[in-house]
């Protein structure tokens, strides 16, 4: 899809920019702060920084989290319901703070809260598969060069980097498994990867055994070091990163592993979250957002339902209500509203059809998704989709015009920055398209 | 319209069926109940509608709908007056409809009865009293006269799906998400026992799915049903279709019958035949479906009916020579736009299976 003209592009603060000197600039930046502030969270920095780079520093620490409903949440019982439609579902809608605008009985935490959101309801992607519109979605589906794009946490952990925290800058939170995700990077390296924490959890082995002296650690990793040298010598730069970020990552992370222990957390908190898997990664996201984390993941699987898709939302939706209300919230109390970009989406939404497993399945054609936080203009929903849900009817968007709204949000200037790799100057968000002016502040 | 057999027979039943008739719809009904006389089928659906065919000509006709739900209509009884058609729906209203006359009467109605999806409606074997379970887990008893609440019982923990009077009116026995099925004292409105049917409950990825659909004393009061089935994942919603036998004075599963795999899925709907059989519809994914007879005192089906796609509902006709099955269209599930020639979006429907039920002498003559 092409960039629709009833958006504007976004003014340029600059003719054109490149991401490398974005890095000159942060780097000059945290190569001030970096020693005082490594190992400390992001709290800790206001008292260690002069007043007139930490004001530098505070524009550039802006952070995102990405919360995935992976397999694709539906729009209907969600953020644009029909009820009393043919396809409308047994649902009713509710009023919320925003006046005239109602979404899902299923979100009442939610519904009260909308006045902090941007609902955009007229998505208009191009993908029905979960195998390829997953990563299309994460990486903003940009125009094809024969490359393989990073997704978008790896994507900003390359333009924007680690924040002064020094923790890792892509952090994914999941049910399952954890890991180092390298393929995320794209063509950006493996270092650019995510670090995954299956179930909430550090790495396994992250903490050292108590039978392992700490200089004896040290020693141990200098050693390491000289091997990683000799084994990079005549091999790719990138290869080499990917193996030394690695370990550098588990050294930083071994400073904190409170960061980590649930039982640290006050019950209050656990309990205003949900103890479900959403509460409690989102919780931890929450956390890692407040130490330091420049891009958080929180991904919650399952809502691929193709059977019983009603009673599906019933018991999930309000799980997801739940939680993302009292992430708003602690967003707000804490002032972390200008800094942080929250999004919710998926890979697409629903089909208005029911089908005879009484489910719904992947539609890709008008779906709905939301944001808040730095940069973008709350309080509004954005497009629309047809009295039956079959058609987004003003407004479409597709993910490449979302790529560039959030980078723009982050204070990126999205139609003129560049990744360069191997030489080649690639545009990081989808060059057809433009940033949707409306939902920016 | 002549259809095959019925196929896989397991043993000799006593009574056959035979696909005669097929009723085409525009829209989708989840639930079917012949009217007392047998003369008008009724049926509710996604679209806030209580259809109506008239049976009384050659050719079924569809009938002016009951309006004035909301939402789904997934559950609706006749009083034993035979004139009072009873209905709920996901917005949470209970109706009473005068049906006796070609135009329908609203009798009453409460527009608020639960707060939400209303999953259930039972009504006493005296027609006196309904009682209704909901998303707001709540278990309330109704006068069937003029819509007064006579008790609310206690809340569930969990979202019950289905609720049975007894017999002797002094108890009711809903079933929850988790496969809970509780009896309760009309009198007292307490929880006077518990049954845990674990397996009809699943979890998984922050999602509860449950495996409880029906909930039916017997005529003595003496057994009751609960069918449904096994879930066995979220998304997909399988699940191995079952049935549960349980005594009444002791309270516990006396027989408990699984039958396939898990594409068969669950069991939707049952009914009894006067001479002691089970039919049973099952939905399962992708697209299965199947009509069952079922022998209480058989492990195996007596036969299966598999020539239908998402069987939602059954109904007997009152001589018990007929039933019908709402079942779905095929190749109802489809990533993206389905359209038709013109580019009109195209929704689901649910064809009416009517089936003759034959005695093995007849069968064999027809």
């Amino acid at each position: 899809m092409s960039c629709e003209s009833s958006f504007e592009a976004v003014p340029m603060k600059s003719p054109a920019c490149n991401i490398s000197q974005h890095n000159v600039s942060r780097r000059r930046i945290l190569g001030t702060t970096a020693g005082a502030a490594s190992g400390l969270g992001l709290g800790a920095l206001g008292g260690l920084v002069q007043p007139a780079i930490g004001e530098e520093l505070k524009k550039q620490e802006k952070q995102v989290l990405l919360l995935w409903l992976d397999g694709g949440m539906s729009q209907l019982e969600s953020w644009d319901p029909k009820p009393n439609t043919q396809f409308g579902g047994p649902y009713r809608s509710i009023p919320t703070s925003l006046p005239g605008v109602h979404i899902s009985e299923l979100m009442p935490r939610t519904a009260a809260m909308m006045h902090h959101l941007a609902v955009v309801r007229s998505m208009e992607t191009v993908d029905n598969s979960h195998s390829s519109g997953v990563p299309r979605m994460l990486r903003g589906d940009p125009t094809n060069r024969g490359v393989v794009y990073p997704f978008w946490g790896s994507a900003v952990a390359k333009l924007m980097g680690a924040t002064a925290s020094g923790l890792p800058p892509y952090v994914w939170v999941k049910p399952g498994n954890g890991g180092f995700i390298s393929k995320y990077a794209g063509f950006l390296g493996a270092k650019y990867g995510a670090l995954a924490l299956g179930d909430g959890k550090p790495p396994t082995n992250l903490v050292r055994p108590d039978d392992l002296a700490e200089r004896d650690a040290k020693e141990r990793r200098k050693l390491q070091q000289l091997f990683n040298q000799r084994y990079a010598v005549g091999r790719r730069k990138q290869w080499n990163e990917a193996n030394s970020y690695v370990y550098d990552v588990a050294d930083t992370l071994m400073k904190h592993t409170r960061l980590f222990d649930e039982s640290l957390l006050p019950g209050k908190d656990r309990e205003r979250y949900g103890r479900h898997d959403f509460g409690r990664h989102t919780l931890l996201a929450r956390n890692l957002l407040e130490s330091g984390v420049r891009f958080v993941q929180v991904t919650s699987y399952g809502w691929d339902t193709h059977g019983d898709n009603f009673n599906a939302h019933s018991s999930r939706v309000p799980k997801v209500d739940q939680t993302f209300a009292a992430l708003l919230q602690d967003l707000i109390d804490r002032s972390m509203m200008d800094n942080v970009l929250v999004v919710m989406m998926a890979e697409f939404g629903r089909t208005p059809r029911i089908n005879g497993s009484v489910g719904r399945d992947h539609w890709p054609n008008a779906w709905s998704m939301a944001m808040t936080g730095s940069g973008i203009r709350t309080g509004q929903v954005l497009g629309e989709t047809s009295p039956d849900g079959t058609e987004v009817t003003s407004h479409p968007l597709d993910i490449g015009h979302m790529f560039h709204t959030w980078y723009t949000a982050l204070g990126l200037e999205s139609q003129h920055a560049e990744f360069v790799n191997d030489g080649q100057p690639l545009p990081i968000a989808n060059d057809e398209m433009a940033p949707v002016k409306e939902l920016l502040s | 319209m002549m259809a095959p057999r019925a196929e896989e027979k397991a043993a000799a039943p006593a009574i056959e069926v035979r696909e005669v008739r097929k009723i085409e719809t525009d829209r989708q009904v989840c639930l079917i109940r012949y009217s007392p006389d047998g003369n008008v089928l009724f049926g509710g659906g996604y679209d806030s509608q209580i259809r109506r065919w008239d049976l009384t000509a050659d050719e079924p006709v569809l009938m002016e709908p009951l309006t004035g739900h909301h939402g789904w209509v997934q559950s609706m009884a006749f009083l034993p007056d035979g004139e009072t058609l009873v209905s709920v729906d996901s917005w949470g209203q209970l109706c009473a409809w005068s049906v006796h006359d070609s135009v329908p009467d609203l009798k009453w109605h409460v527009e608020r009865a639960h707060d939400g999806w209303i999953h259930d409606l039972a009504v006493s074997r005296d027609g006196s009293v309904l009682a209704t379970v909901g998303r707001d887990r709540y278990v309330r008893l109704w006068s069937a006269g003029d819509g007064a609440l006579i008790r609310q019982l206690h809340r569930h923990e969990h979202e019950p799906f289905c609720v049975a009077i007894h017999p002797d009116n002094q108890s009711v026995v809903s079933a929850d998400l988790f496969g809970t099925l509780r009896h309760w004292s009309v009198d007292s409105a307490e929880t006077v026992r518990e049954l845990s049917l674990e397996k009809m409950h699943y979890y998984e990825r922050i999602q509860d799915v449950r495996g409880v659909f029906v909930l039916q004393f017997d005529d003595t009061g003496e057994a009751l049903i609960c069918a449904g089935g096994q879930p066995t994942n979220t998304g997909n919603h399988q699940g191995i279709p079952t049935i549960h036998q349980i005594d009444w004075e002791s309270f516990t599963a006396s027989r408990s019958h699984s039958f396939g795999v898990t594409t068969d899925g669950f069991v939707f709907d049952l009914i009894r035949h006067p001479a002691g059989y089970f039919f049973a519809v099952t939905s399962g994914n992708p697209g299965a479906g199947q009509l069952l007879l079922i022998d209480p005192t058989h492990d195996e089906p007596l036969f299966k009916y598999t020539k239908m796609s998402n069987c939602h509902s059954v109904t007997l006709h009152p001589d018990g020579k007929t039933l019908v099955v709402s079942a779905t269209n095929r190749n109802s599930q489809g990533n993206g736009a389905v359209r038709d020639k013109e580019g009109k979006y195209l929704g689901n429907s649910s064809p009416l299976h009517v089936f003759e039920i034959l005695q093995p002498a007849e069968s064999r003559s027809g």
